[in-house]
């Protein structure tokens, strides 16, 4: 029956339980057959994944029977797995059965943890499994069954921490207690790997002593007690086993329960330098979990104090000839303050046979990855969250990092001789890993401590730019470029002030070679280098007049001068991190003190954009056939890299238009061509971003206007709403339209009017005659094309508002003051507005040819004076904008031709012909200036007779 | 919940309602604050330096846990703070001495790390940037500094220094009373209000003057629009004008350049201001003890709340979270919930060098335990693995599963072979049986037939 009854498609409830019937059927094994081939099984766990065939979730709307079809068929998916699992086959000592119950259990506790009403049975369950845990752990087996281990143990320590805390507590009876003491201590034997024969262990009769109680010791030849040795009692969370292995006697302190025990294991284990990398990760992560089994600020105090012994210990040794004695002493200080406890070991671990901690210590290639072992559990336990506040010791942890990041291998003089070349070449061999840790190391600093970090960024800044100098290695440079963008962004404005200097000059080295690098070094375009050779070379000029730095200065000027033949190349990864680094560079301290690297940075990141997106764009994708998991940095990387640098560039603040901003769109334009890469996603993004470049908007609230009584008719609601219109044509959408129905209301506004009356091409209250729109458009398209400080613009009557707009997009997008800012190229359009305003009631032709007359007759007054105005303007970018365009007017004035005039001219012939509620324009073009002399309310005149400089 | 808190010169008390229902919290008892005296540290607690009478030569810093009416915590710094600025994490406290200096305190520790002489005379406003790298401060003397928080801790760069500040402004006649720092990080501006009735805008990326707007009357307090397009002075003649700043400004107001407009409620002068997390409600603090909220779209009064009889001269709008556990032990027994959790005393006296040597660094507190959402599971991942190397018959173990498997199949099979030889044995049996008996039994008929 059910044969013939079809699903309805491939989500069908029903077909759930038929499918997980079929799999237990056909691919299940039993007693009678052994599974055929291992791939079975592992389509049988991608079916079951693909359809949820075990999550029995299913809508409302679905039939009983469906459910209690589904529910029986899980259960006797159950039954056979228990059956299966309850079988002989394979035998249960087999590591397999072994990872596997390691990894079902900690996918269980994790299931467990999310639930917070079953935290208790969960802590007691996970409790009676941190022993059996550990004992794999210190078994001599497979890397596999240890990383089952420790990975069950991650799970239980991270969901159920109090589980590992569980000592001898009230809730054992005598007898339980004085078992798990001695199973304690048995497995602490097993550490000390010798003499288990020798010893035998019992539980004192005062077992009930509060943290663990004591330990009765005996020793044992051939079964027999000879004497008691004594009753051992110490602190809590002190555990301490004492073998001589010359007599057997054992001392054995195991108090503080299996938090301490678990320390020694896995501190046990990262000693013995029997396992992989991978394994030593997950086992410095585990032990940076342990204090979280107290949760006070106590245990993870000792914690990190202790494991920063440790790692000065191995240090000492590893450093044997390459440091001054000064040095080591002076950290030993810092961690160990004069007159302080010297803390119990690390795992209690020297004392644990001094014989074969000197073995260990004899194999010195084994000091660096337990090291670096340590130094991940430092960094582990300063990133994760903790249940308290705890006091993080910044200055030794500081003064670890300067101490490894201070040998580079080479000897001092006074040493030389106790150093064999064989010695040298291992620690220059391993110390690179060391250096890398160790920056990890201070990255976890900063990222931990957050804003505590103020005190000592001076110090940091400090190590780092000298490091810098000194390092070359590709991975190490990769590192510290990422650390100074944490820093960057992190610490923000105060943060650019310190690293600028460093941060250009050595992305400049890494990114100033020939070509993009990597294979493409070639695909360099002749046509992009000339045409950015350039405004290179106004730049330069302009650098070496104004500020004059002249390493900076040689290093921008490296992009034209022929870059040496046989400069190492550097490779792809450097390149951008370096790219990284400027882009958080500029992103928080583009403004501040920047005039002097302003215009090189911006320059270079053009540069390389453009180089890396000259070769064509690369199709980025995971290689199927990658030898490794290793992310490598592909050529797609770095024109993405590449791009958001420049996005940085164009959109961090300047006095002036981003120079490059054409280039920088058209980069954008072709690189959201490339569908479905992240370039395009990316691309898209910039474009949007750079919309409020071209159009700076500084709206007001909804309908703030509606309430505000004051007329407006000046200035920079004026050049405001042009430049929304000027971006009409693209932009016709609801942002604008919430800006003209905001000024709708206004009674005195006649001006918008008569537009919307004889508004023709459509019917919408946005739109405005497509002519008039196309002065703002003209203007802006031209401006876009035109490299600004290009004094030779063709396009005179362009000009004013060529010099000013840069000066207002900067502004507008960054959220500054600029009403004064409205500049003479937007009292042109204001007065041309206002003049059209009487004359356009009904003829639209007539009214665009009388402003366009208008523009001319402005013009010609201009044509002399605006080249002069243009230098002017470049050079005084320093200043305010407010002031450049106050020389612009002056300027025109001195000129001689009057402006002045016709400014006059203007303001009578709009006064002439406006409406009575326009005030004078001549009026408002003093106040224009108004702000130029600063408090005083009046004075258009003053301002014409002044000197240009007097008012600074 | 967003609580508007409120301090007066006079003892009212620290007022603390929620802004949007209006309902009035916990009142914090005894507090006297001066203008800018009130905080709220890192939103864990308030913190409030206090008017003293002129006898006591040493200041008076209070806090406040947000669920308890008393102080808590008392700190004595060497002289009266006026000003109290904290930044947004909670770290830090700075405060603007009586003489001029400015104070740093670790919160954590209560340490004084940093003390400066930043004015000639009295600091009455501090405010931090947009990123707070950098400090803002003004003077009694009418100027405005900027300093740069990395400046002040570097003792290397500080003595090459010709001064430690980045900017002095020192346009203002007379005594600041409020700045407020936009929005932008280095290219932000600055609004500073004085006693010589103007208020300035400043370019902090550029230290320049942008712009000088005279009012009719002093301007005590400056809130700045979100959006920047203008900005709230609160006056001393009890309106709060409208002051343009990318909006654009009017010739023909009444009230002078850039002031396009005002909010008028009858009130006495207006002491503070404050903008709501959504930038539209605006509140006013006033001489006669009420705090207003202005709907800043509307220009309506949209809430009134009764301070005190006295001046109001303190509102901020914080963001308070309901159980304020930011600071509890998150595992903390029930016995420690109720324990005072606010930072030791601020330090009167900066400690010398070598005992300044650990400063109390913290790390986070474990956020609670948020549900995981997509839990790591393990074992789908070790099953593949073993499948792989089941596949792969490589290592040892997988051989010696294969053996024993092996094993077991040739234990199966001798069993079956053991069957079948039992089964042929029977079979046998039987036939020898069936045949000799058959034979007999034919024999004996035969022998009958």
């Amino acid at each position: 029956m059910a044969a013939f009854e079809h699903f309805e498609n491939m989500y069908d409830v029903r077909l759930k339980p038929r499918l997980l019937r079929s799999l237990i059927k056909d691919h299940l094994p039993d007693e009678k057959h052994p599974f055929s081939s291992p791939s079975e099984l592992s389509n049988v766990v991608s079916t079951i994944k693909t359809h949820g065939l075990l999550s029995e979730s299913f809508e409302e709307s679905v039939d009983r029977k469906q459910i209690d079809k589904w529910k029986s068929t899980v259960d006797a998916w159950v039954e056979r797995l228990l059956l299966l699992a309850s079988s002989k086959m394979p035998p249960s000592d087999s590591h397999f059965v072994k990872v596997a119950s390691c990894a079902s259990l900690s996918d269980l506790f994790t299931r467990l943890g999310r639930y917070s009403n079953v935290k208790k049975d969960g802590t007691s369950h996970a409790g009676k499994l941190v022993q059996p845990v550990l004992k794999l752990l210190a078994e001599d087996s497979s890397e596999a069954v240890w990383e089952g281990a420790v990975d069950l143990l991650y799970t239980v320590i991270t969901f159920f921490p109090s589980s590992v805390h569980r000592h001898c507590d009230n809730s054992l009876n005598p007898d339980e207690k004085k078992r798990l003491l001695l199973s304690q201590c048995m497995l602490l034997l097993q550490l000390a790997d010798d003499e288990e024969d020798g010893v035998m262990l019992g539980v004192g009769e005062d077992a009930t002593v509060e943290h663990g109680g004591s330990l009765l010791l005996m020793e044992s030849r051939d079964g027999e007690i000879l004497r008691e040795r004594e009753h051992l009692r110490g602190r809590e969370g002190e555990l301490m086993l004492r073998l001589s292995v010359a007599e057997v006697s054992v001392e054995l302190r195991a108090l503080g329960g299996e938090r301490v025990l678990a320390e020694a294991v896995i501190v046990s284990k990262i000693m013995s330098g029997k396992c992989s990398t991978n394994m030593l990760k997950k086992l410095a992560h585990c032990l940076a979990l342990l204090p979280k089994s107290r949760g006070d600020e106590d245990s993870w105090s000792l914690m990190m104090q202790k494991i920063q012994i440790s790692i000065n210990a191995l240090l000492n040794d590893a450093f044997q000839g390459l440091e001054e004695e000064t040095i080591r002493n002076e950290c030993f200080r810092l961690l160990v303050p004069p007159g302080k406890d010297h803390p119990p070991p690390l795992g209690g671990q020297t004392v644990l046979g001094e014989a074969s901690y000197q073995a260990i210590k004899r194999s010195e290639q084994l000091l660096i990855p337990r090291v670096s072992t340590l130094m991940i559990c430092c960094c582990a336990m300063l990133t994760s969250p903790y249940p308290v506040q705890v006091t993080v010791p910044v200055h030794s942890l500081l003064a670890l990092v300067r101490r490894v990041l201070r040998v580079d291998g080479s000897l001092s003089q006074a040493l030389l001789p106790f150093m064999t070349v064989m010695q040298q070449e291992l620690n220059c061999s391993e110390l690179p890993v060391l250096h890398l840790y160790s920056l990890d190391l201070l990255t976890a600093i900063i990222k931990g401590v957050r804003s505590q970090l103020l005190p000592h960024a001076a110090d940091i800044v400090r190590l780092l730019t000298d490091y810098f100098r000194r390092c070359t290695l590709p991975a190490l440079r990769i590192k510290v470029y990422s650390i100074i963008r944490i820093l960057l962004i992190s610490m923000g404005a105060g943060m650019a002030l310190y690293l600028a200097q460093e941060v250009i000059s050595n992305a400049f080295v890494d990114l100033d070679s020939h070509g993009s690098g990597g294979a493409s070094s070639n695909a360099y375009s002749d046509v992009t280098t000339e045409a950015l050779r350039q405004p290179s070379h106004r730049k330069r000029k302009h650098v070496t007049t104004t500020i004059g730095y002249p390493e900076e200065h040689q290093n921008g000027g490296g992009l034209e001068v022929a870059v040496p033949k046989n400069k190492p190349t550097t490779p792809i990864s450097v390149k951008i991190a370096a790219l990284q680094a400027l882009e958080a560079l500029l992103t928080v301290g583009g403004a501040l003190r920047s005039e002097c690297w302003r215009s090189n940075v911006d320059l270079l990141l053009v540069t390389v954009a453009t180089n890396a997106c000259d070769g064509g764009w690369v199709i980025e994708e995971k290689s199927t056939f990658a030898l490794s998991d290793e992310p490598t940095s592909t050529r797609a990387d770095f024109q993405l890299a590449a791009l958001c640098a420049l996005l940085a560039s164009l959109l961090s603040p300047t006095r002036v238009r981003p120079p490059y901003l054409s280039q920088g769109l058209e980069l954008f334009r072709r690189g959201k061509q490339e569908t479905g890469t992240k370039l395009a996603d990316f691309c898209a993004h910039a474009l949007l971003a750079l919309e409020v470049l071209i159009h700076p908007r500084a709206l007001p609230l909804a309908d703030f206007q509606s309430a505000n009584h004051g007329t407006f008719n000046e200035g920079f609601s004026h050049s405001f709403s042009k430049n929304i219109f000027s971006g009409d044509h693209k932009h016709n959408t609801p942002f604008s339209r919430g800006i003209l129905g905001m000024d709708d209301p206004d009674p005195d506004d006649d001006l918008y009017d008569s537009w919307l009356g004889n508004g023709e091409e459509t019917e919408t209250p946005v739109s405005i005659p497509e002519k008039q729109m196309k002065h703002g458009e003209e203007a802006s398209e031209k401006d876009n094309c035109q490299a600004i400080g290009d004094p030779l613009v063709e396009k005179l009557p362009n000009k004013p508002a060529d010099a000013q707009a840069p000066e207002k997009s900067n502004w507008g997008s960054t959220g500054g003051v600029n009403v004064e800012m409205g500049g003479s190229g937007d009292e042109i359009m204001v007065e041309l507005e206002q003049l059209e305003e009487p004359i356009c009631g009904g003829n639209v032709g007539t009214s665009d040819k009388s402003v366009m007359l208008f523009k001319n007759s402005l013009m010609g007054t201009e044509l002399e004076s605006s080249k002069g105005v243009a230098e002017h303007v470049v050079l005084d970018s320093t200043e305010g904008a407010t002031i450049s365009s106050s020389v612009l007017v002056q300027y025109e004035m001195a000129s001689g031709k009057g402006v002045s005039a016709s400014v006059g001219d203007v303001s009578a012939l709009a006064t002439d012909t406006s409406v009575t509620t326009f005030p004078a324009p001549g009026k408002g073009k003093g106040l224009m200036l108004e702000s130029d002399a600063e408090s005083s309310m009046d004075s258009f005149p003053d301002i014409v007779d002044g000197d240009p400089d007097s008012d600074y | 919940m967003e609580v508007v808190i409120a301090s007066s010169s006079l003892d009212a008390g620290i007022g603390c309602w929620d802004l949007h229902s209006g309902a009035e919290q916990l009142r914090y008892r005894s507090c006297l604050s001066p203008p800018h005296g009130l905080a709220c540290v890192g939103g864990h607690f308030l913190a409030s330096s206090q008017l003293r009478d002129s006898s006591s030569s040493s200041g008076s810093v209070l806090f406040w846990s947000w669920n308890k009416p008393q102080v808590e915590v008392k700190s004595f710094p060497a002289e009266p703070i006026n000003p109290l600025v904290s930044n947004s994490e909670g770290t830090y406290v700075i405060g603007g001495g009586l003489s001029g200096d400015i104070y740093f305190w670790e919160v954590a520790s209560g340490r004084l790390l940093k003390r400066w002489h930043a004015h000639y005379r009295a600091v009455t406003c501090l405010v931090l940037s947009d990123d707070e790298s950098l400090l803002i401060s003004g003077a009694a003397d009418g100027c405005v500094r900027v300093w740069s928080l990395f400046m002040i801790f570097d003792d290397i760069e500080r003595e090459e220094a010709k001064h430690l500040y980045e900017h002095s402004f020192s346009e203002h006649t007379l005594c600041v009373t409020d700045i407020v720092s936009g929005y932008g990080g280095c290219n932000s501006i600055i609004v500073s209000a004085s006693e010589d009735r103007t208020c300035k805008v400043w370019s902090l990326s550029k230290g320049k003057l942008l712009r000088t707007i005279v009012f009719p009357s002093i301007i005590n307090a400056i809130a700045v629009e979100p959006g920047e397009h203008v900005f709230y002075a609160g006056s001393r003649d009890g309106k709060i004008y409208i002051a343009a700043l990318n909006a654009e400004s009017t010739t023909t107001n009444s009230y002078g350049m850039h002031i396009v407009g005002s909010l008028y409620d009858q009130s006495k002068a207006v002491t503070c201001l404050a903008f709501s997390m959504d930038g539209i409600l605006l509140v006013s603090g006033s001489d006669d003890g009420i705090i207003r909220v202005w709907d800043t779209k509307s220009h309506n009064i949209v809430r009134i709340f009764r301070h005190a009889k006295g001046p109001v001269n303190n509102v901020l709008v914080v963001r308070r979270y309901l159980n304020s556990r930011t600071l509890v032990n998150a595992q903390g027994s029930l016995s420690r919930r109720h324990a005072s959790f606010l930072p030791p005393p601020l330090d009167k006296y900066g400690n010398s060098s070598a005992e300044n040597f650990e400063t109390r660094t913290v790390i986070a507190v474990q956020a609670p335990c948020s549900e995981p959402v997509d839990a790591p599971y393990v074992s789908f991942h070790v099953m593949e693995n073993q499948i792989k190397e089941l596949q792969q018959q490589g290592s040892s173990a997988a051989t010696e599963m294969e053996m024993e498997r092996l094993k077991l199949d040739c234990k199966r099979s001798m069993q079956m072979v053991q069957q079948w030889k039992k089964m042929y044995e029977d079979l046998h049996h039987l036939y020898v049986n069936e045949l000799v008996d058959g034979d007999q039994t034919g024999d004996l008929n035969g022998n009958s037939a």
